[in-house]
């Protein structure tokens, strides 16, 4: 009896070891991550909500002119609340542009914001570091392909002149900060300038682009507008659609459980 | 004070002239303007010091505040007013061309080498990578950066992870809800912010490995291949089962 029920013991063991390591074995594979869907078709851009009003009771010179996506000031969020910055750099860290030998110090302003984004330290207060060098202010490509020689031989950059958004979009995508000409007509001009700034956000699909202007770094004074609008700002009066962005990693996102 | 003594017979022109507001500049003094609304001087702006001073009444002005405002920007920003009109902050124009090039640290590439170096194999698409991230005093987050250069074992990480080092006052992690006190605390998240793992003191390069592996998002160990396993899969009780089962069969046939 005794050597029955061991028996079966066993045998009943090895069946179910058996049975459950088969169902072990037939189990599917992980299926392979779905493809991404294809890029639908930007929509088109939302049009802002009224912007907020210019600093003081006076009106902004594009007042009554935003619809369709033109530029409205604003804080972190989009005007109608549905996009945040993505390169949300902390209004304690953007220092006012300056000017060096009576040069304004734009480029290197929006490089130095780069920087302090990606943290990229010898790039702090670069138009500081050119005013002690004795080098004048106006920045173009090759003059800061040579800063970068001088200033910070070791950072890896990038400059595009094509005008091509993809670019912009992309450096975006990964959380780096690019660094745009840009030429003015909005809430804080009105009329042509030349100019480079940080572009904060850009989303063709969300419909809204953000930029961050070194002649007025406080907390509200961001400029929304729709990519559209941003994109003719980026090219236009000579501007040429140049964009510079440092290849030094982004902070990491806010932690959360 | 100058700003008490101000001759008004000397304002030039207006500058701008919007809903009732003005600034007026002096034809012999580029530091300073003056704002007016509805024929009344509401304050002055001092260029050199970047400051306006309300006028509370004749002769008695206030602590410097914020405009109601903005004075115009060719005037408070290092802008200069070029022949055509536009107010240049810093562009050197006639060397800013829209040429089309593509340059990476200084030499032209193409579209694709451009967005690659966004990409692979020189800074890979990381944007759903995870973070890790060392928040300590220098020296500790140092051990664990050369660990991560040099150290064999963390090798397998260096193009799958975004590494970045604070000290514990940066503005990156001070205050966006980063414990901050570790020597040094370790982080380590998912792309969208998720804490996979953190940990407040450095553990070597080893228990880090350790860590990264089980974060990696991509790494399912029910993949991980087993070119023994018709063997060693089977379990210890299994055998001694099927030997104990063998050894009574053998003996009862015998009986």
């Amino acid at each position: 009896m005794n050597r029955r029920f061991l028996l079966a013991l066993l045998v009943g063991g090895v069946l179910w070891w058996w049975y459950s390591d088969r169902q072990e074995r037939t189990r599917p594979a992980p299926l392979p991550p779905e493809p991404p869907p294809s890029k639908p078709k930007p929509p088109e851009p939302k049009k802002p909500r009224r912007p907020r009003p210019c600093p003081g009771p006076g009106p902004c010179p594009l007042e009554g002119e935003e619809a369709g996506g033109r530029p409205a000031e604003g804080g972190r969020v989009s005007p109608d609340g549905t996009v945040e910055l993505i390169c949300d750099l902390p209004a304690s860290e953007r220092k006012k542009n300056i000017a060096s030998q009576g040069l304004g110090c734009c480029v290197f302003r929006s490089i130095d914001y780069a920087a302090r984004w990606q943290r990229v330290p010898e790039l702090y207060d670069l138009p500081e570091q050119l005013v002690k060098a004795g080098i004048p202010g106006g920045g173009y490509p090759d003059k800061v392909d040579e800063v970068m020689k001088r200033f910070a031989p070791e950072a890896s950059y990038l400059q595009d002149t094509s005008g091509d958004a993809d670019i912009l979009e992309a450096i975006l995508k990964t959380g780096r900060m690019p660094c745009v000409t840009y030429n003015g007509h909005d809430c804080h001009y009105s009329g042509s300038i030349a100019h480079m700034v940080c572009l904060s956000y850009f989303d063709r699909q969300t419909g809204w682009a953000c930029i961050s202007d070194n002649n007025f770094p406080s907390e509200n004074s961001f400029v929304w507008m729709s990519p559209d609008e941003f994109l003719k700002r980026w090219k236009g009066d000579g501007g040429g659609g140049w964009v510079f962005a440092l290849l030094a990693v982004p902070p990491p996102p806010p932690p959360h459980n | 004070m100058r700003l008490l003594f101000i001759p008004f017979a000397l304002l030039a022109f207006a500058a701008a002239a919007t809903a009732g507001y003005e600034w007026r500049f002096f034809p012999d003094d580029k530091d300073e303007l003056v704002l007016w609304k509805d024929g009344v001087q509401l304050g002055n702006y001092r260029v050199s010091e970047r400051k306006y001073y309300p006028h509370l009444a004749p002769g008695v002005w206030g602590a410097p505040c914020p405009p109601p405002y903005p004075p115009p920007q060719d005037v408070v920003t290092p802008g200069k007013i070029e022949s055509d009109g536009i107010i240049n902050f810093g562009l050197d124009r006639t060397r800013v061309n829209p040429t089309g090039k593509h340059l990476l640290d200084g030499k032209e590439v193409s579209k694709e080498e451009l967005l690659q170096a966004l990409g692979q194999p020189r800074l890979p698409d990381d944007s759903q990578w995870p973070s890790l991230t060392i928040i300590g005093p220098e020296m500790a987050r140092k051990k664990v950066l050369s660990d991560l250069r040099s150290s064999p074992i963390l090798a397998p990480w260096k193009e799958r992870i975004k590494v970045q080092d604070y000290p514990p006052d940066h503005w990156a992690v001070k205050d966006a809800g980063f414990v901050t006190a570790g020597q040094p605390t370790i982080y380590c998240q998912a792309p969208d912010g998720k804490v996979l793992h953190r940990q407040d003191e450095y553990r070597g390069p080893q228990a880090l490995a350790e860590v990264l592996r089980k974060a990696d998002p991509a790494y399912q160990p029910e993949r991980d291949p087993d070119l023994n396993k018709s063997l060693s899969s089977v379990p210890l009780w299994v055998w001694l089962g099927g030997g104990i089962l063998l050894a009574l069969l053998w003996k009862g046939e015998h009986k």
